[in-house]
């Protein structure tokens, strides 16, 4: 069974492997949250570039696991891997919540900067969906990279993601936004249920998709 | 006495080769080389004891223990080096520290900072900055700074130069100087082990050809070189990996077939190389 | 103590280390309860295998030159007891016909070879 205190030393190795780059990919991301903010005028499209750079990085660690073989030093280490995966899934939620803090702070940077004043609820629904949407991704690559390792998959990993694209793309072209009208219209009277939606259903995905690794990960390297 | 790693039939096949019948033992407070050439199946064992590949079948206990229903707990006493760094490149050697000591109940901070002294290993330097020899130290300190009583190294010397060989085995000699802790290395470079190994298992073509201690190893066989002319039949029979030039031959062969060497014959004691190298030349002859 | 090995003499390395061990007793060098160096810390220093060097004590010791203390090491044992003098007197016969067979070889006359060993017992004021 998995014990707290292992799967906190996991999460705290996370963090330890995840520290090694950030710096880098985090000015890169935030910089490049911030100049498309700027150059929109929108401070919206900050919070969803911040979750969107945030979200690839997350999966990131299966990389820098591959590539430093860090398979041989979980093999060392007296770690389960089910706890190094709960660990990670942990680890992955407060990475998550934590850029959804920056990204808002971010956002108000903007803010200043345009002159344009936030909208609370606009700016809830765009951090709600942004959130979503880390979940979702991570939601789809971590049980293939438990499963599969990182260095084959990550480009077939994110189809599932590309097919979302495409289908919302081809669903805001269509303008079939009427239906849609409803809906805002409810959510704007309700807004609870926005912030509901975005993190109860973010942290539902991230529990399916705990279940899925839990239940197929590789325990022994092929 | 108790053993620190003992191992029974153990086996593991894969797609072009099988891993059969393993079986030795290394009593507590001793070093034992696992020898082989490449492929042998040197590593595949380590990693079977360590169970970081499913058997098919055997058992392994490390320590007394069972390697898999105990596997956390011998984890916290055993210290593993393999040939490629496990840390993240971008670590600096403090940074190695903080990574692992919360898992071991028995971190001794003092006890690193005086291997990274001894090794020369620069706290700040980065682990890709290192060189090889640095990094086999590094995996080392760490090692050693949680009172392992058992450290398993894979191939810890291949490329490295021979000072830096030497000054390993010296650590790993002074590593088991108290009695109570013992050592499994596996390697290709034998001449290391005539150095420092108290036991050896050699293995050969997935099966293991030999275990026991490394003096009873050599005494069992014998090197014999003679003349064209003093190569008879029975002498070729037993002769294994033999070899043939115009001014004579020679072959291995066991010490307990040699009762009475006819003369003209140099029988000597072999080096662990000759061993190695006569019994893969066994299965072709070389004329 | 003076113990070097060598990898070229043929001789298995647990029989060099008692054979130096004897002579330092024999010589003198080591004297009744001198403690040697431990099992591990002498195959530490030599580079070999504590296999060899417990092998090589435990020889020693049934041969009667040392005893080992459970805990405490490894002690010389007085000189002058049967079993020494036995391996004195082997070494003696070893040596004169190791010189028999050497003078053979060389062809040197039996006379010649009685009036080597006298003018060697002069020069050595053997009493």
């Amino acid at each position: 069974m998995e014990t707290v205190s292992n799967v906190i030393k996991s999460m705290r190795l996370d963090f330890h492997i995840q520290k090694a780059s950030y710096k880098t990919f985090f000015a890169l991301g935030y910089a490049l949250a911030i100049v498309l903010g700027i150059v929109t005028r929108l401070a919206y499209t900050t919070v969803l570039i911040a979750m969107v750079v945030s979200a690839a990085f997350s999966g990131f660690v299966f990389l820098v696991s591959e590539r430093n073989n860090l398979g041989t030093l979980y093999g060392m280490l007296p770690l389960r891997k089910p706890e190094l995966i709960l660990g990670r899934y942990l680890y992955t939620l407060l990475f998550g919540l934590g850029n959804v803090v920056i990204s808002s702070l971010l956002a108000g940077v903007i803010s200043l900067v345009t002159g344009k004043a936030l909208v609370f609820l606009d700016l809830s629904a765009y951090l709600c969906a942004a959130f979503l949407y880390f979940c979702l991704f991570t939601g789809i690559v971590f049980p293939v990279y438990f499963r599969f390792g990182f260095s084959k998959n990550y480009l077939l990993a994110n189809v599932p993601l590309y097919i979302l694209y495409a289908v919302s793309y081809g669903f805001v072209r269509k303008g079939n936004l009427n239906g849609l009208h409803g809906v805002i219209q409810y959510l704007t009277r309700n807004p609870a249920l926005i912030w509901l939606g975005g993190f109860g259903g973010g942290l539902a995905l991230l529990a399916v998709s705990y279940s899925l690794s839990r239940l197929t990960y590789r325990r022994y390297e092929p | 006495m108790s053993s620190a790693v003992e191992i029974q039939g153990l086996r593991k096949s894969f797609r072009d080769f099988t891993l059969k019948d393993v079986t030795f033992s290394l009593p507590q407070g001793y070093i034992m080389g696992l020898v082989g050439k490449n492929g042998a199946g040197k590593t595949t064992t380590i990693r079977l004891a360590l169970n970081m590949l499913a058997r098919d079948a055997g058992a392994v206990r490390v320590l007394g223990l069972d390697n898999i229903k105990d596997e956390q707990r011998i984890k916290q006493d055993i210290g593993v080096v393999f040939d490629e760094i496990f840390f993240v490149d971008r670590w600096r050697v403090t940074d190695v520290e903080r990574a692992v000591k919360g898992f071991y109940s028995r971190w001794s901070t003092q006890v690193y900072a005086g291997y990274l002294k001894s090794f020369g290993l620069p706290a700040g330097k980065r682990v890709k900055e290192l060189s090889r020899g640095m990094k086999l130290k590094l995996m080392l300190a760490v090692a050693m700074s949680h009172e392992a009583r058992l450290l398993i190294l894979d191939e810890p010397t291949s490329g490295m130069d021979p000072v830096a060989r030497d000054e390993l085995l010296g650590i790993l000699s002074a590593y088991i100087s108290d009695g109570g802790k013992s050592v499994l290395f596996s390697t290709h470079i034998t001449s290391d082990l005539e150095k420092i190994a108290d036991f050896i298992t050699l293995i050969h073509d997935g099966t293991v050809f030999y275990t026991g201690t490394k003096d009873d190893l050599v005494e069992s066989y014998r090197m014999v070189k003679g003349g064209p002319r003093d190569l008879t039949d029975q002498l070729r029979q037993s002769l294994m990996g033999l070899e043939r030039n115009s001014v004579g031959f020679s072959g291995l062969i066991a010490a307990s077939e040699l009762k009475h060497p006819p003369g003209g014959i140099v029988a000597e004691a072999p080096s662990i190389d000759d061993i190695l190298i006569r019994i893969s030349a066994r299965d072709g002859n070389r004329e | 103590m003076r113990i070097i090995i060598t990898n070229t003499s043929g001789k298995p390395i647990y029989e060099q280390i008692e054979e130096q061990i004897k002579e330092a007793i024999l010589s003198g060098d080591l004297a009744e309860g001198d403690l040697l160096p431990s099992i591990r810390q002498l195959a530490r220093d030599l580079k070999i295998s504590v296999i060899t060097t417990t092998r090589a004590y435990s020889d020693l010791e049934l041969q009667g030159f040392v005893a080992v203390v459970q805990g405490k090491g490894c002690f010389v044992l007085r000189k002058d007891n049967e079993l020494v003098r036995e391996q004195l007197l082997r070494r003696i016969e070893e040596h004169l016909c190791a010189a028999i067979n050497a003078a053979r070889v060389a062809k040197l006359p039996r006379k010649e070879l009685e009036r080597m060993l006298r003018v060697f017992l002069e020069d050595e004021r053997y009493e």
